[in-house]
């Protein structure tokens, strides 16, 4: 009895509009935060000395020594440093919530960011590389996760609300734990502390550099499995029975999705919410099917934390909050909104 | 794809207990066969062992292969299940929901080909949902959802249908609906059909042959008529129960006995107090 369809229904994609109009605003918050500064330079001037430095076009920079300096040396970094930690950490978030189920998975409610925390709290007053900063940082982010889990089972049920607790409890105690550390080595507080209140304000491209790798092959490998995240939606049996090696999945989004907020963590302290934030947004427009919420939380996240940042600038001017301070003020009642709609489902 | 089925020695544990022992079974291509028996019979843990998801020993083939043999991607090219309680993700379209049964053809990208996207659509008119294919699954009735789930089952091609109880939360009218859809299905594409039953009057319906289960083990099978008395159904369910059979085929109606009047419940459930 098989019938013909007689009009193809289509499954969801992402489509050119919805990408477009993120790019717009993601494009939007780089403009303005490359803008915002003491020092006085215009967009044609912004425009005019990045397209100076393509060969063969033949533009002129109408910037001076000092105003490229600015650019090149505090602006630009900036605002590159605060797109790839704002993609990788929504992509992160996004990602917990397909693999575990979870609308509430969030690196930082989940302990990782604690772990990575005191993961690179422990690489800088031991004095280890640079290098092994974000290797440090992951390792403490690995360590986290699995004990958050780990303590979520023995509670004897896998709700959401059981994890998040679960989740609070291990925060509570990395933290407690970086805490303890910074104050044997008082001699590194001030840098550690630095770091901790987020270092958007005082990066560079070695701080671009540090996190690009990891963020670029996290990014690919969460991307890659944003259909099977749609698979894991019906349950773990389910989807073992569609073929789907779920325990592989899982151990490999999440080990992607712990190296991403790690390395983010590492080089931009602790700036929380934006797993949450972002995603839920983006669920918002354009449906659940992870195949879209995945790409567009990367570039909807990267267009956030830019203009998180301009926020942080601008609120109080010419002091500057921590921008994980903007983060959580919008963070913490996005937070109860979403624990209170996907109630029925904890 | 031939969906001749062959069982032999199956065993399933569960937490240290034996739930199947030593199953033997086999099914013709295109047959329907009913799994029946009281609570804990092991109806569930058999398709959950052809399903690939329990562990179990003992061998199982399909066509001429065995499915230990088989990555899960080829298993569930040959067998597709419809679970009891299936999850239906929140804001999922029914088109989106009926793709996943397309998982084990996609690339190793995830990228679905213009042919998956028919073979959706097809399961989807098949069950008579073109008109909510683009509709949140959640948002449907509940014989409207029941359907999709089977639509999802029928993307998947497999030669093998695993129905686990797929009508018990349906009321009567869309329960037949289902059903008839499947008989439909299963008789056009020559679908090999087991499921599990706890509705003894539809088991002899729908079903070309029975297997009464109890304690993880055959008590019987055979016809509707060898399997349905009312002295098995007595000796295994703890049911009294008047089988009637008339020009439309078998009928169990279970009969309140006055011990259970005054009990307030049946035999084996006062066994259990």
């Amino acid at each position: 009895m098989t019938a013909i369809p007689t009009r193809l229904a289509t499954p969801t994609r992402l489509s050119w509009f919805s990408v477009g109009v993120v790019a717009i605003l993601v494009a939007a918050a780089l403009v303005t935060g490359a803008l915002l500064g003491p020092a006085d330079i215009g967009v044609s001037q912004i425009l005019g000395e990045v397209l100076s430095r393509i060969p063969g076009l033949g533009v002129e920079s109408e910037l001076t020594e000092i105003q490229r300096d600015i650019l090149w040396s505090w602006r630009f970094p900036r605002v590159v440093l605060g797109m790839m930690v704002g993609g990788t950490l929504a992509l992160s978030g996004a990602a917990y919530q397909g693999v575990f189920r979870n609308p509430l998975a969030d690196p930082y409610l989940l302990g990782i960011a604690a772990g990575a925390a005191l993961g690179a709290t422990l690489a800088i007053v031991t004095g280890l590389p640079a290098a092994l900063l974000v290797p440090s940082a992951f390792v403490g982010g690995v360590g986290a996760v699995v004990a958050t889990f780990a303590l979520g089972r023995t509670m004897g049920d896998r709700s959401a609300t059981t994890l998040i607790l679960a989740g609070v409890a291990i925060a509570s105690f990395l933290t407690a734990a970086t805490t303890f550390v910074q104050q044997r080595n008082s001699e590194s507080l001030r840098e550690v502390f630095a770091w901790i209140l987020g270092r958007l304000s005082t990066s560079g491209w070695t701080e671009v550099a540090l996190l690009a790798p990891y963020a670029v092959v996290s990014t690919l490998v969460m991307l890659r499995y944003r259909r099977t995240l749609d698979m894991l939606a019906v349950g773990d049996d389910e989807a073992a029975s569609l073929g789907v090696d779920v325990n592989r999945v899982r151990t490999v989004v999440v080990l992607a999705a712990t190296a991403g907020t790690a390395a983010a963590v590492a080089v931009s302290g602790l700036i929380a919410f934006v797993g949450i934030i972002v995603p839920h947004a983006v669920r918002l427009f354009v449906g659940t099917s992870y195949r879209v919420v995945l790409p567009l939380s990367l570039l909807s996240g990267a267009g956030f934390l830019v203009a998180a940042d301009i926020a942080a600038r601008g609120l109080m001017s010419p002091a500057e909050l921590p921008i994980g301070v903007v983060t959580s003020f919008l963070g913490a009642p996005f937070f109860v909104l979403v624990l209170r709609t996907s109630r029925r489902n904890l | 794809m031939n969906g001749a089925m062959d069982i032999s020695g199956l065993t399933v544990q569960r937490s240290g207990s034996v739930v199947v022992q030593d199953l033997d079974l086999s099914l013709g291509n295109g047959e329907w066969l009913g799994l029946i028996g009281p609570n804990g019979a092991g109806k569930t843990s058999v398709l959950e062992a052809i399903a690939g998801l329990v562990a179990s020993t003992g061998r199982i083939d399909i066509g001429d292969e065995a499915i230990a043999s088989m990555s899960s991607r080829e298993r569930a090219r040959r067998v597709a299940l419809v679970p009891q309680n299936p999850v239906i993700p929140a804001g999922m379209t029914v088109i989106d929901y009926v793709m996943l049964g397309r998982t084990p053809y996609l690339t190793r990208l995830g990228v679905e080909s213009t042919e998956d996207v028919v073979a959706a659509n097809i399961a989807i008119c098949d069950l008579d949902l073109a008109d909510h294919a683009t509709t949140p699954v959640d948002r449907l009735s509940g014989g409207e959802r029941q359907r999709v789930v089977i639509a999802r089952a029928l993307a998947q091609a497999s030669p093998v249908l695993l129905l686990d109880e797929p009508t018990s939360a349906l009321d009567v009218g869309v329960r037949m609906e289902v059903l008839d859809h499947i008989d439909a299905i299963r008789r056009s594409c020559g679908l090999t059909v087991i499921s599990a039953v706890h509705d003894l009057t539809l088991a002899a319906q729908f079903c070309d042959r029975l297997v009464m289960l109890s304690g993880g083990s055959i008590v019987a099978q055979g016809s509707a008529e060898g399997v349905l008395t009312a002295d098995t159904i007595r000796r295994h369910y703890g049911a009294r129960v008047r089988v009637i059979s008339d020009g439309d085929g078998l009928i169990v109606i279970p009969i309140r006995t006055g011990d259970s009047r005054e009990a307030g419940g049946s035999g084996r459930m006062a066994s259990h107090r």
